[in-house]
């Protein structure tokens, strides 16, 4: 018999106008030591039938099937053993890590409590948090204990989260998009983790994803999820490579691959119109009363942007990147450095230019929801460049255009009077678009553009925002972590690492000869959707997290966490060229 | 665009009170207590000053006309009542306008140009709060005289203080959300961002601060009028009427109990209507 069973789980919610159904009538069972994927877009439903299992759910949810873990119910248990199956036949691990420990808590009270509350007082509270802490591999156990989880970091901080989970030895472990908040890699040693407990424990897990490519090599069978039923359900090779149900093979299809070439990338011969020459960005904040910091941002990078050139911004976070691309677009104020917009040097006092920079340099944001005003019409919204910089239009001459941008994106001006939160996530970054489009720029400067979005409509984005760009002639600026994305959008691509460009190179020789090991790191790091080759991956990680760019080193910036790193290391490095590639390691040949 | 602007959160705020069945019945009542104050005085043939000697501390009856009865000098409690509503919900609602335009301009400029100049009016403010609010308006009174103006002055220049840090404690929340800095990028003047980005988006807060406050303005005056530093005789207002009728309470109970009774009823209502809209315009909610 399977250790987890479940059978036409359906929950409902009471709505005034009726019932809503968010899981509709879904069965699997997980057994010992199998790992279990679940994949679905949001609103699938696959979050909400986990916690079903952990007594979660709001109490006006109305659950309706069968659930048991090794023969008991998990659905007529009432309220106290329900609290017994919490953490200790069932642990979860959630998404965000620093949402789910407790800032006021240190390490060894907050893993204490869960403890306490399934053994009771034993004097070994503490010895068995060093274990787990150890099981999770995380470095200096004994120092965490007294730490707050501030003063770790996300990759650590979900080590903490697992081994507290795993402290109860639970029966089954429920990982519900455990990596989604990480960077890649960090998700590559979360996931390694997550591969070796699996053997360790032969623990059964179930997990949570909405990323294809993440489970494909940890998984031993995938589910499919939409709009609350099991649309598949199969082991990898059968959903990877022979996918059945249309949605599966959209969604398999949707995923950018990072080991596909870009075929369509190729070098702008035209003239540049955005030129950084060592540009610098600093922060200041006071530390305390008289001491001042310096948070170095961006140490000194020169880029050119062609025009009609898409150019990648690729790295983890706290890297940079969107800071040198906000100083681009003169939205910071570099703090050094020579720019030059539009074969014009920039300075802050050049009105004239500053008013044709807000013309030509279009931003578009991560979440599309927050970049509009909730309380503007998409009307107003769309209406709002054009009666900044083009005053002396007529109204009925703004509304026109305004109407011809909305078809340029796929919508029509039915929409005009509504509001942002009538729509979805994927639309709402199609009016973003128009709203980008409206001025003709000459530059659209894409934030992580579809971070935010679900993976089968990324892709719709990202071509629209190619043909948008080649309708107008504009060059794109491409901020993502992604690096798949990255390969098939972009052009030319610069890999950034603590405020400086540590590579820089065409898309497809950057992703076919990577140079520098901080990139080959990277892109090892990304898993791609495809269990065959994923399984035979030998994954070399790179260690650690990105250091703080407060204390920076004083060498190559990448040299704590390089694998490479000898003698030479410790000087500064400077980017050279090799064939078509820049690269800022003495070691590159 | 301003108009579809202000209609869609009256339009939302009003969907909430409905939703909600304390605030709606506390919203019925409010008006009725509204129009009555207003053409309420109509049903009656006495002035609100009117001293009818025939009739002298009597009971509420409807025979003589003195629906309310009236008091020790023979005045009629329903029009005095209905008179000292309209000062009252004046004072609170004048008070409060005024404290909900200096609040919102001073918290909105404060917080969004920020820096030197947020902190200079924030300390302003900080001493402005320092001030005794009783020293205050006894200076007012002794330098002017008294004067139903100097009330509205008096409460409204304390009353902004709270909302100017309301609302730049919202407008710094506003700030850095990316529609703003979409807007900064694009070169939307400060004044439009300001008017067009953050206004509209603070609505939620101050609407339900205002309904708040207008409960605490009528206390306020309540209590100076108990003290005796509110209106002047023969004008009245509900809490001049509820400390004349706590006076005579053992006699003639109806002084104290009817004015008492509109008061209390009103605070009732703008609190519930306050809890409606809250639940109404919470952005989490939606």
């Amino acid at each position: 018999m399977a250790l987890l069973e479940v059978n036409n789980l359906m929950i409902q919610y009471p709505l005034a106008q009726g019932k809503i159904t968010v899981v509709d009538g879904i069965s699997f069972s997980l057994n010992q030591g199998e790992t279990l994927a679940v994949v679905g877009e949001s609103g699938s439903g696959k979050t909400q039938s986990v916690l079903s299992l952990m007594g979660l759910l709001p109490d006006n949810a109305e659950i309706t099937g069968m659930a048991s873990l090794e023969g008991k119910n998990l659905f007529s248990a009432d309220r106290a053993s329900e609290k017994d199956i919490r953490g200790k036949e069932i642990g979860m691990i959630f998404q965000d890590p620093m949402t789910s420990l407790n800032p006021y808590l240190t390490i060894e009270q907050q893993m204490s409590l869960a403890w306490k509350r399934h053994f009771g007082e034993e004097k070994n509270v503490q010895e068995q948090i060093l274990m787990a802490l150890q099981s999770v591999r995380l470095p200096d156990p004994k120092s965490r204990l007294r730490q707050y989880p501030h003063e770790l970091s996300g990759g650590m901080r979900q080590r903490v989260m697992i081994a507290s989970v795993l402290m109860l030895e639970p029966k089954v472990l429920i990982a519900d998009e455990p990596t989604t908040a990480l960077d890649v890699t960090v998700q590559a040693q979360i996931l390694a983790l997550i591969g070796e407990l699996k053997k360790d424990l032969n623990a059964a897990i179930l997990f949570i994803t909405h990323d294809l490519g993440v489970v494909a090599g940890i998984s031993d069978r995938v589910l499919v999820m939409e709009k609350g039923k099991i649309v598949e359900q199969g082991t990898p090779r059968e959903i990877y490579h022979s996918p059945t149900h249309p949605y599966t093979k959209k969604l398999i299809a949707s995923i950018p691959r990072l080991d596909q070439t870009n075929g369509r990338a190729r070098l702008s011969q035209l003239s540049p119109i955005v030129e950084a020459e060592s540009l610098v960005v600093n922060f200041r904040r006071n530390v305390g009363l008289f001491k001042e910091e310096v948070l170095q941002a961006v140490r000194g990078i020169d880029v050119t942007l062609r025009q009609g050139e898409i150019l990648g911004i690729v790295g983890e976070s706290g890297c940079g990147k969107s800071t040198f691309a906000r100083a681009l677009a003169t939205i910071i104020e570099p703090s050094s450095g020579k720019l030059r917009l539009f074969g014009q040097s920039f300075s802050p006092n050049n009105q004239e230019l500053k008013k044709e920079v807000q013309k030509n340099i279009q931003i578009i944001f991560q979440d599309p929801m927050s970049s509009m005003n909730p309380r503007m019409n998409i009307g107003s919204i769309l209406s709002e460049p054009l009666w900044t910089h083009a005053g002396e239009l007529s109204k009925e001459k703004i509304k026109e255009r305004v109407v011809h941008a909305l078809q340029e994106v796929g919508l029509d001006e039915s929409i005009f009077n509504r509001f942002p939160h009538e729509f979805s996530g994927g639309q709402c970054q199609r009016i973003i678009i128009a709203r980008a489009l409206i001025l003709k720029p000459k530059v659209i400067l894409c934030d992580e553009p579809v971070s935010a979005l679900d993976v089968s409509i990324r892709k719709q984005v990202l071509d629209l925002l190619f043909q948008v760009k080649e309708k107008i002639g504009a060059s794109l600026i491409f901020i993502s972590h992604d690096l798949s994305v990255v390969r098939h959008l972009c052009d030319r691509v610069i890999v950034m690492y603590l405020g400086q460009a540590l590579e820089v190179a065409p898309v497809n020789r950057l992703f076919d000869e990577p140079k520098h090991p901080y990139t080959r790191a990277l892109i090892n790091a990304v898993p791609i959707a495809d269990p065959d080759i994923e399984k035979q991956r030998s994954i070399s990680l790179i260690k650690g997290d990105p250091p703080s760019p407060i204390h920076l080193p004083t060498g190559c910036s990448f040299i704590d966490r390089c694998p490479n790193a000898t003698n030479g290391c410790e000087l500064p490095q400077q980017l050279r060229l090799i064939n078509e590639t820049e690269v800022s390691c003495h070691l590159a040949k | 665009m301003n108009a579809q602007l202000s209609k869609n959160i009256w339009q939302e705020a009003w969907e909430g009170i409905k939703k909600n069945s304390r605030a709606k019945i506390a919203f019925y009542v409010m008006s009725s207590i509204f129009l009555f104050v207003i053409f309420g005085p109509l049903l009656s043939n006495y002035a609100y000053d009117f001293t009818d000697w025939s009739y002298l501390a009597m009971g509420p009856s409807l025979s003589n006309g003195h629906f309310f009865g009236t008091d020790s000098l023979g005045r009629d409690v329903f029009v005095r009542t209905l008179y000292g509503g309209r000062i009252s919900l004046l004072v609170g609602i004048v008070s409060t306008i005024v404290s909900l335009v200096i609040g919102v301009t001073y918290g909105v400029i404060a917080g969004y140009v920020g820096g030197k100049i947020d902190a200079i009016m924030m300390r302003i403010v900080d001493v402005l709060y320092a001030l005794p609010f009783m020293f205050f308006v006894i200076l007012l009174m002794v330098f002017f005289g008294r004067n139903i103006f100097l009330i509205f002055i008096a409460i409204g220049a304390v009353n902004w203080l709270d909302m100017a840090r309301i609302v730049r404690g919202q407008t710094l929340a506003i700030k850095n959300k990316e529609y703003v800095e979409a807007a900064q990028a694009l070169g939307v003047s400060t004044w439009d961002i300001m008017r067009r980005h953050i206004v509209p988006n603070l609505l939620g807060v101050v609407v339900i601060y205002m309904t708040l406050t207008i409960p605490q303005v009528i206390l306020v005056e309540s209590f100076l009028s108990f003290l005796g530093l509110g209106v002047q005789e023969p004008l009245t207002s509900w809490g001049m009427l509820v400390k004349e009728g706590a006076e005579d309470m053992q006699n003639m109970t109806w002084l104290l109990m009817i004015p008492g009774a509109f008061l209390a009823t009103t605070l009732f209502c703008f609190n519930f209507i306050g809890d409606g809209l809250r639940d109404a315009l919470d952005p989490r909610d939606r």
